[in-house]
């Protein structure tokens, strides 16, 4: 990521003419066009302000007044900062830069927000007679024209109609601003025409990534926060409720199942980190000595991470079974008695364990093994002349050096195991009675159907989702503060 | 440490002082070496119990295994029965069966098994085409780029990819694509599959850009090369190890998918190994389970991953440890 000492010295380039001349004029242009684009998309929301006596819908949803008036006061404060910002910035670079790009992106994401709900062309009135519910609205006044005249027509057909022109208008020059901006970024004096069209290079380059991970990781992630917020069945009336699914969650005890299956997770991942880790560092100390076959051992204690974690559920599914089962049958020459594996909940969570540390010690071993590898012979020896004892090399080598990798796949290990979903789903079904329902397939349960958990509501399962991103996410943070720290060392 | 200055006078001196310290520490640098290869070398007891426990573990590794395959050369009343490795009677029958069957509950439409491994394949390699091409050229971009706005995509990029890929945003997901038209197609579900886990891909392979020397992109832009051509001609031919192994990475983490190949293609003929794999599990067709059709399956689905890996498997190996480290 750091730029490379040519480019910050500036290579001794045959001079060529710079793209843009005066870069203010496009700054200028840029900030006026994005000023009128906010304000054309939200024109129709300043309206509801005036109109009093409307209750505005917005998009989707009633919310009354407050809301989209103070997301658009917001919005405008914060596109007006970053507009005087840019302009600023023209004549001084660096840190107001900086501020004036953080600061529209605040912008754009909220303006992305609000996007997202104006656009929403579900009707909310579910009363409205041979229309059914989720139809889009020019759907809804083909099939009513004689609603029109009503207020509440009045007032859809405001809504649209000033989106259909005023907000594409809008949209528009938000575009053309996007455009100019770059334009005016192009037009920062030091930049030559060849690193303006680096630039867009880059940008070419990641674009396609760029877009799968709009459409399928943040927006998934929006829609999940938006339907947060809302009572919503799949069908019927969808209706704005606030924060209540989260008080819903925290508060209330029907939210039990949601908690067990958060305690599950954790019992599992740190159940099983307990045995696999320690199991994975021993078989990397002895591998890491001189021993004949280590080749072999090590690829076959990797081979489990070979195969399906779905296929892996099935054998152990056949491997545990109650009568003439594989392990019970070990158990009982052992002279112990069988388990019925799949009927008791301590079992049934100790059993997907053993499934998931089997397919997942090698994989750690061998992170271990790097790691110990990683530690040059020479240290030992030099420690050796300096007269350290083995136990003394152990402690001031050994463990400071290996201590960061152990952090790092400790933490990838928890976090793999915090989003454990298929062995559930093929081995026990979260079953018995939810005693091995995880986090991951409880949301999946409430969104799907399945898993025994029973279709639910979408507004609480998207809280629950919320809530489950929310612990990864603090996990994560630490992960990435961890490993952070690592590639410091390494 | 103070340091002794030596004159030109106590030349002598100095000379002896220095034979001396040789001495000294020759014959400490030579017990500590002796020192190091015992600490290597270990006591022959010592290593038989290590053996032990490592013979140990390879049977605990491969047991599993080796009862699934085991199990697909008997017949269900055997596999009921009994527990022991080798079959009585060892039959090719459920192969036959498996190859041949057409999906459960899927009252006689031509797909089976064949089918389902024929659309593994062919979703696995197109997952691996669209993820080597967005990884390789992404981590080119974010590793060599200078453009604004890096940091913050690279992060929102990371970020995001941590928490939101995968189980909890499905059902979103999925509208998304039925929306797009991909569901219920190979070339969207690969496309889905590649975009949605880049995240330690990308990692690994900036990693590996990272060991790559930046002066041949400074010589390259400086004999008028451009972004893109940089990469095609400098990065592309140099970066070719990792991408190999990303690709078997791909491959193995698409032909292992179940929770996405399940939900996005609806249709049985559609369908991958894995998804009826499971299937096979709830209901064998005949009422009670069919544990012999059952573990036929899992063979069907886990060996060729098993083999690609014995073939593979310094790819693999090599893969996994560089990109550990270096994060």
């Amino acid at each position: 990521m750091e730029k490379s000492k040519a480019y910050k010295e500036g290579i001794n380039l045959p001079a060529k003419k710079v793209l843009v001349k005066n870069p203010k004029i496009y700054g200028t242009i840029a900030a006026v066009l994005f000023l009128f684009g906010i304000v054309a998309v939200f024109l129709p929301i300043f309206q509801s302000r005036v109109k009093e006596d409307y209750y505005w819908s917005f998009g989707a949803f009633q919310i009354g007044h407050w809301f989209p008036s103070f997301c658009v006061i917001l919005s405008a404060v914060l596109s007006g900062l970053a507009c005087a910002l840019a302009v600023l910035a023209t004549r001084k670079e660096g840190k107001t830069m900086k501020a004036a790009a953080l600061v529209g992106l605040l912008d754009a994401l909220l303006l992305f927000f609000m996007l997202l709900f104006i656009n929403t062309t579900t009707v909310k009135y579910e009363t409205a007679p041979g229309v059914e519910a989720g139809s889009s609205i020019a759907k809804y006044f083909a099939a009513k024209p004689m609603l029109e005249g009503t207020e509440f027509a009045e007032q859809w057909l405001f809504a649209q109609n000033s989106f259909s022109w005023i907000g594409w208008a809008g949209l528009g020059a938000i575009g053309l601003g996007i455009l100019v901006s770059v334009l005016y970024v192009a037009a920062i004096p030091r930049v030559t025409r060849l690193n303006a069209v680096r630039t867009l290079q880059s940008y070419a380059m990641i674009l396609v990534s760029l877009a799968g991970l709009a459409l399928f990781v943040v927006y998934p992630l929006l829609w999940v926060v938006r339907y947060s917020v809302f009572d919503y069945k799949g069908f019927g009336t969808m209706s704005f409720v606030g924060f209540d699914k989260f008080v819903q969650l925290f508060g209330r005890s029907t939210s039990a199942l949601y908690w067990k299956s958060v305690k599950n997770t954790f019992v599992f991942a740190i159940g099983k980190l307990l045995v696999e880790i320690p199991l994975a560092l021993v078989l990397a100390f002895i591998l890491t000595r001189k021993l004949r076959g280590a080749n072999f051992f090590r690829a076959v204690y990797y081979m489990p991470s070979m195969v399906s974690v779905a296929v892996i559920g099935v054998i152990f599914f056949y491997l545990f079974r109650h009568e003439g089962g594989v392990i019970n049958t070990f158990l009982r020459m052992l002279g112990g008695k069988g388990v019925q594996w799949f009927s008791n909940g301590w079992s049934a969570m100790l059993m997907t364990m053993i499934a998931s540390i089997w397919q997942n010690f090698g994989l750690n071993m061998l992170f271990f093994m790097t790691g110990l590898q990683s530690i040059s012979p020479e240290m030992y020896e030099a420690a050796a002349i300096d007269g350290a004892s083995n136990t003394r090399q152990f402690f001031s080598i050994t463990v400071p050096l290996l201590g960061p990798v152990l952090q790092m796949v400790l933490m990838n290990a928890l976090l793999g195991s915090l989003k454990v979903t298929d062995l559930v789903l093929t081995l026990t079904k979260g079953g018995p009675d939810g005693e091995t329902s995880v986090m991951m397939t409880y949301i999946y349960g409430l969104f799907m159907g399945d898993a025994g958990v029973g279709k639910g509501n979408w507004g609480y399962a998207a809280a629950c989702t919320v809530t489950t991103a929310v612990i990864l996410g603090l996990v994560t943070v630490l992960y990435l503060r961890l490993t952070k720290k690592t590639s410091d060392i390494y | 440490m103070s340091k002794k200055v030596y004159s030109g006078k106590d030349k002598a001196a100095l000379n002896a002082h220095i034979e001396e310290l040789q001495k000294k520490y020759a014959k400490k640098g030579e017990k500590a070496r002796e020192d190091v290869s015992m600490r290597l070398r270990m006591h022959p007891a010592v290593k038989v119990v290590l053996y032990l426990f490592l013979i140990i573990m390879v049977f605990i590794t491969v047991i599993p295994l080796l009862y699934a395959i085991s199990g697909s050369f008997k017949t269900n009343q055997e596999v009921l029965s009994g527990i022991n490795l080798i079959p009585k009677e060892p039959t090719l029958e459920n192969y036959k069966r498996v190859w041949g069957m057409s999906a459960v509950g899927d009252g006689g439409t031509s797909s089976n098994y064949m089918i389902y491994t024929w659309n593994s394949i062919k979703v696995s390699l197109l997952t691996v085409i669209f993820t080597l091409f967005m990884t390789s050229l992404c981590a080119y971009t974010f590793q060599r780029g200078t453009f604004p706005g890096q940091k913050a995509l690279y992060w929102l990029y990371l970020g995001t990819m941590f928490i939101g890929a995968g189980t909890i945003t499905i059902f979103p997901l999925l509208q998304v694509t039925s929306k797009l038209g991909m569901n219920n197609s190979h070339l969207g579900t690969a496309i889905l599959q590649s975009s949605v886990t880049g995240a330690s891909n990308l990692f690994l392979t900036m990693g590996y850009l990272k060991t790559i020397s930046k002066e041949l992109d400074d010589a390259a832009r400086i004999d008028g090369c451009s972004f893109v051509g940089t990469y095609f001609r400098v990065i592309l031919p140099l970066s070719k190890p990792i991408l190999a192994t990303i690709a078997l990475m791909a491959f193995r983490g698409s032909w292992n998918n179940y929770l996405m190949p399940r939900l996005m293609l609806a249709d049985a003929e559609k369908s991958t190994l894995v998804v009826q794999v499971v299937k096979l599990r709830s209901a064998g067709g005949e009422g009670i389970t069919s544990y012999n059709l059952m573990l036929t399956g899992t063979v069907f689905a886990a060996l060729p991953m098993i083999l690609v890996f014995l073939f593979f498997n310094r790819w693999f190996i090599a893969g996994i440890t560089s990109g550990s480290v270096k994060g």
